[in-house]
């Protein structure tokens, strides 16, 4: 404790806080029935949908995130699938990103159930790091209950906070501040264990004879520079166990830079008449997020995913800014009408980037007319909430919340 | 499972440490006293924003949900 305590005086200190298996142990906060079973959290029922989150119980038998129910119940009989709840993980997020803002005003969300605390000035007040993180943990049980643990690392960078949180779950505190243990555990590490090494990168690197943390330490920094640019020197670094420790705090997020939504369709299909309300839903969906959040945007990415899981996308960029959901529908669908006629679509996504904060008053009188009519629904939704009024056409089309692992900004008004 | 009720109940309540409480409600003509709250959560729906509370009573788990703005409490479904 002493050393772990020493070890800090010159460094920053940080802590990965990391949940364990979120979505999932939130569901059996919820419901007691559902404790100590091997549940999987997925999509809406009667859809195609996937594992979006299996309890600890279930992933013990080998289920594992994005396995097909089929797959996910061929392995593991007994799963009980509960469908997703967006609202709840939103909110017990916001709670969590609370209760680290109570340890240090240095809190990085680093999606909906990970996030990095500096807690370099915080120690003082605690006998040793590990009592401070065990307080954290205590914190999280009490104020959302005991079936909700988290995993916290504890080094003196980012990239080994988040390795530590990982290698002890679930509900485990790991130190890695001793260069002792770093350079044991760095040696042992598969380098995909790495946040920022990917599947793709680990193919590149193996390509180059570098299979281990050692053979990555080994490699010159200029030749690391030369095969892969401004990533290299990251390379270089995570070979030594150092890393960033520069925090992007909730107001230095950076804004948005494209808004978009997608959704499987419950059988693959060509007919149109599908496709074109199904589509006009979607469209409905990104246009009133950024209406919410006030952007126009201008390039419009299209794509579709086909019966046999290949893919087709497309964009394109108007001359002028994208402000209503029929605008972005008549951009678009001729895009996807060309698209579809390739195969059988599965899924469907559209997208708007190039996003600016500058809403104008359209010019031509129809233009107006829409625009009148989508503010009179802005107030509405805003009074009576979503979907109060819909389009006819899309009646019995909702798109709903996605269960997805990215912190949704907008949680901050709940 | 989740059933969904979508009942309104009479229900009584304790204001603590900036939280609301729920203790015991009436549905049905009958009462159900609340040995534990599981979860709370929150939305805003509109202007409203809406509490919901998992709680578990002697006849099951059930989630309340407590409208802030009309001041009303509902049976918004019960838990297998």
């Amino acid at each position: 404790m002493e050393n772990s305590q020493l070890s800090h005086v010159n460094h920053p200190l940080i802590f990965h806080m990391d949940m364990d298996a979120y979505f999932a142990s939130v569901e059996q906060q919820a419901n007691p029935h559902l404790r100590g079973k091997a549940i999987g959290v997925s999509g809406k029922p009667d859809t195609r949908t996937v594992i979006v989150a299996a309890s600890k119980e279930a992933k013990r038998k080998g289920v594992k995130t994005a396995m097909t129910i089929y797959e996910a119940k061929k392995i593991c009989p007994q799963i009980q699938l509960v469908s997703g709840d967006p609202i709840k993980y939103q909110h017990i997020a916001k709670m969590l990103v609370q209760i680290c803002q109570t340890y240090s005003p240095k809190v990085e969300v680093f999606s909906i159930d990970e996030m990095f605390i500096d807690v370099t000035h915080q120690t003082e007040k605690y006998p040793s790091i590990q009592d401070l993180a065990l307080q954290i943990k205590q914190d999280v049980k009490d104020q959302i209950g005991h079936y909700v643990t988290c995993s916290i690392g504890i080094a003196h960078n980012k990239l080994l906070a988040k390795l530590a949180s990982d290698i002890n779950k679930p509900d485990g505190i790991t130190d890695l501040t001793q260069p002792q243990i770093i350079a044991n555990t760095l040696a042992h590490t598969p380098l995909t264990d790495f946040c920022g090494i990917g599947p793709r990168m680990q193919i590149r690197l193996n390509n180059y004879g570098i299979k281990t943390v050692g053979e990555l330490k080994s490699i010159p920094q200029q030749t690391l520079q030369e095969l892969f640019g401004k990533y290299g020197l990251f390379l270089f670094d995570l070979a030594r166990g150092q890393g960033n420790v520069e925090f992007i705090t909730n107001r230095m997020q950076s804004a948005e830079k494209s808004l978009g939504h997608s959704t499987t369709l419950p059988t693959n299909t060509n007919d149109l008449e599908t496709l074109h309300t199904t589509w006009l839903a979607l469209c409905e969906k990104v246009v009133s997020r950024m209406q919410q959040k006030q952007l126009t945007g201008k390039t419009v990415h299209v794509w579709l995913r086909f019966g046999d899981f290949t893919h087709s996308a497309k964009q394109t960029t108007t001359y002028r800014p994208i402000m209503l959901s029929q605008d972005l529908f008549n951009i678009s669908w001729p895009i996807v009408s060309y698209l579809q006629a390739q195969k059988p679509v599965r899924a469907l996504g559209v997208s708007v980037s190039n996003l600016t904060p500058n809403i104008q008053y359209p010019l031509f009188l129809k233009e107006r007319k829409h625009f009148k009519i989508s503010l009179a629904l802005q107030t509405v939704e805003a009074r009576f909430g979503k979907r109060t009024i819909v389009n006819a056409r899309t009646l019995n089309q909702n798109l709903g919340n996605k269960v997805a692992g990215f912190y949704p900004k907008e949680t901050w008004t709940l | 499972m989740e059933t969904e009720i979508n009942e309104p109940i009479n229900l009584i309540a304790q204001f603590k440490n900036g939280q609301t409480q729920p203790l015991a409600f009436r549905w049905q003509n009958k009462n159900y006293q609340i040995d534990k709250i599981n979860l709370r959560y929150q939305q805003t729906q509109g202007k409203s924003n809406l509490i919901y509370f998992s709680v578990n009573t002697q006849a099951g788990v059930y989630i309340l949900m407590f409208d802030q703005q009309g001041l009303t409490w509902k049976i918004h479904s019960y838990l297998t």
